[in-house]
């Protein structure tokens, strides 16, 4: 296997990381849906927060996305 | 017509638009008139647009779109202020610009109100331009042409120190459509990648091509004097005074002859990188070396460009990330002690704790959670830079690499979500500077009245 070919399994192994984000946005959402059902009126301030905790669960995937980027074009 | 049929006609007519433009001009037409289709150049490193412009200091194309997003927000604070002056207090009613900035004002102020209460006047200014500036520079990236035009320099601008070994696989191109009439390459560029080791297939792994690439960047930077990329012009100089510096530190005279000399070795050095190893071993003599090398220069193909826009969305460059978290981080520690005094610095190390260990021995560890404080404080610096300078650079790539899947159509959605985050982030990062600046504010001694309550309960 040649370097490139490395860098290229590199980046993505490292997008392993956005397995945790996924299950955790999926969690939230799916928090988030079940509070919007049981009180409609509060759907406007879940929705913000859910926004915001996805924001931040996203990041980590980020995190495994700029190792990729980093593997791939640095 | 009925309906339905039209609209199957009208579908019909997008996906043959489609098959033609995404499929049949890239893969079939293109290379049949010799020419290849590739990923544009993607670079992690802002590019260079103007080397040493200060001792060691290079001017990047993020710092050209900085200073228009700074222009921009200037005009609409000027704007807006004078709306606001020129209008009666009690019967003013914003309209345009004014009221979209009054809007976005009003939202970031009432969040901020709610966590920070009276000390949101000290906050708020700084977390609402952070935000105004990250939103302006992240839409204004999206701007067509803001990332596409730029500087035409001969391929693998950067990897061009003679001392790395170029990492990037075959590194790519653009061949330019036509020559004006100074025949230099002139009109627009388009997305090819040379054939780079002949075997008349274009792909991005084309690993044999890295010394050959070196050969074109070096004959086309013979071939068109400006083509030279900043950056390497720029480590060039840097490597010539580096060499004057130390013969005059031996107190050697410095005159254009030795200036040449050294000019002259430095090119011959970037020139045997040309040669791989098994080349290297079968001359002796430097000379032989070079003639090599010089023979394998001009075989290659000069006609490779890369781009060095001239504008680069300012926060695809980490530095910029970096700067706004680092201001954040260190204002949040003042509003601390503007607010609590130098008994802020007790949250980190908690002396307080450590002074009645004799009552309660578990004080020691809230000293070492204090500590622990202080790597939370420096991991807030690291998340807030990468999650902004992640979403917004690996934003740039989705898009190119989508519009190089399908040109057409397909990157509009891409566009709208990019608009999205690009809000999203800047709003997170302004939130986030209040949430850690409503943390530093808030004075420790509730806690401990906590404590006690709960012993109370005991």
């Amino acid at each position: 296997m040649t370097d490139a070919g490395l860098k290229f399994l590199a980046a993505g192994l490292a997008m392993l990381g956005a397995f945790g984000p996924g299950i955790g946005i999926g969690l939230l959402v799916n928090g988030a849906m079940q509070a919007i059902g049981r009180n409609p009126d509060a759907a406007g301030a879940i929705q913000t927060n859910m926004i915001l905790g996805i924001v931040f669960t996203e990041a980590i995937a980020i995190y495994a996305l700029v190792v990729a980027l980093i593997a791939l074009f640095v | 017509m009925s309906a339905p049929l039209r609209g199957l006609l009208v579908f019909a007519a997008i996906i043959g638009f489609v098959a033609v433009v995404c499929v049949w001009l890239p893969f079939t037409f293109l290379p049949s008139i010799g020419a290849g289709v590739a990923l544009p150049v993607i670079s992690l490193p802002a590019e260079v647009l103007a080397g040493n412009i200060l001792p060691g200091f290079d001017f990047t194309n993020t710092m050209t779109s900085l200073l228009l997003v700074d222009a921009l927000l200037i005009l609409i604070a000027i704007v807006v202020g004078r709306a606001y002056r020129s209008a009666s207090p009690d019967r003013f009613v914003p309209r345009g610009l004014t009221n979209f900035i009054e809007l976005i004002g009003e939202f970031l102020y009432n969040q901020a109100y709610n966590l920070l209460g009276n000390r949101t006047r000290a906050v708020f200014p700084i977390a609402a331009s952070i935000f105004m500036l990250i939103l302006v520079g992240n839409w204004i990236k999206l701007v067509p042409g803001y990332e596409s035009v730029g500087l035409t320099v001969c391929a693998e601008y950067n990897v061009f120190a003679p001392d790395t070994e170029p990492e990037a696989p075959g590194q790519l191109g653009y061949r330019v459509s036509g020559l004006n009439a100074q025949g230099q390459p002139a009109g627009i560029l388009t997305l090819f990648n040379s054939d780079n080791d002949g075997d008349g297939v274009f792909n991005l792994s084309e690993r044999a091509g890295q010394k050959v690439v070196r050969a074109n960047t070096l004959h086309c930077e013979e071939k068109y004097e400006w083509g030279k990329a900043p950056l390497a012009q720029a480590m060039e100089d840097r490597a010539i005074a580096e060499k004057r510096a130390a013969a005059e530190a031996k107190g050697e005279q410095w005159d254009a002859e030795k200036e040449a000399k050294a000019r002259k070795e430095y090119h011959n050095k970037l020139m045997l990188k040309v040669l791989t190893a098994e080349e290297k071993a079968q001359f002796e003599t430097e000379e032989e070396k070079l003639e090599a090398a010089k023979e394998k220069i001009e075989a290659a193909d000069p006609d490779l460009f890369t781009l060095v826009p001239f504008f680069r969305g300012m926060t695809t460059d980490l530095n910029l990330p970096i700067g706004l978290a680092l201001i954040v981080v260190l204002m949040v520690q003042v509003w601390g002690v503007q607010a609590q005094g130098g008994g802020y610095f007790f949250k980190f190390l908690n002396l307080p704790a450590l002074g009645k260990l004799n009552k309660k021995p578990l004080g020691a560890v809230d000293f070492i959670v204090g500590l622990i404080e202080i790597v939370s404080e420096l991991s807030r610096l690291v998340s807030l830079t990468f999650r902004l300078f992640g979403a917004v650079f690996a934003g740039g790539v989705l898009l190119i690499v989508f519009s190089f899947l399908i040109a057409v159509l397909l990157p509009v959605p891409i566009y709208f979500l990019e608009l999205f985050v690009g809000g999203i982030q800047a709003y997170v990062f302004a939130i986030l500077t209040i949430i850690y600046a409503s943390q530093a504010v808030v004075h420790h001694g509730d806690e401990e009245h906590g404590e006690h309550g709960a012993d109370g309960h005991h």
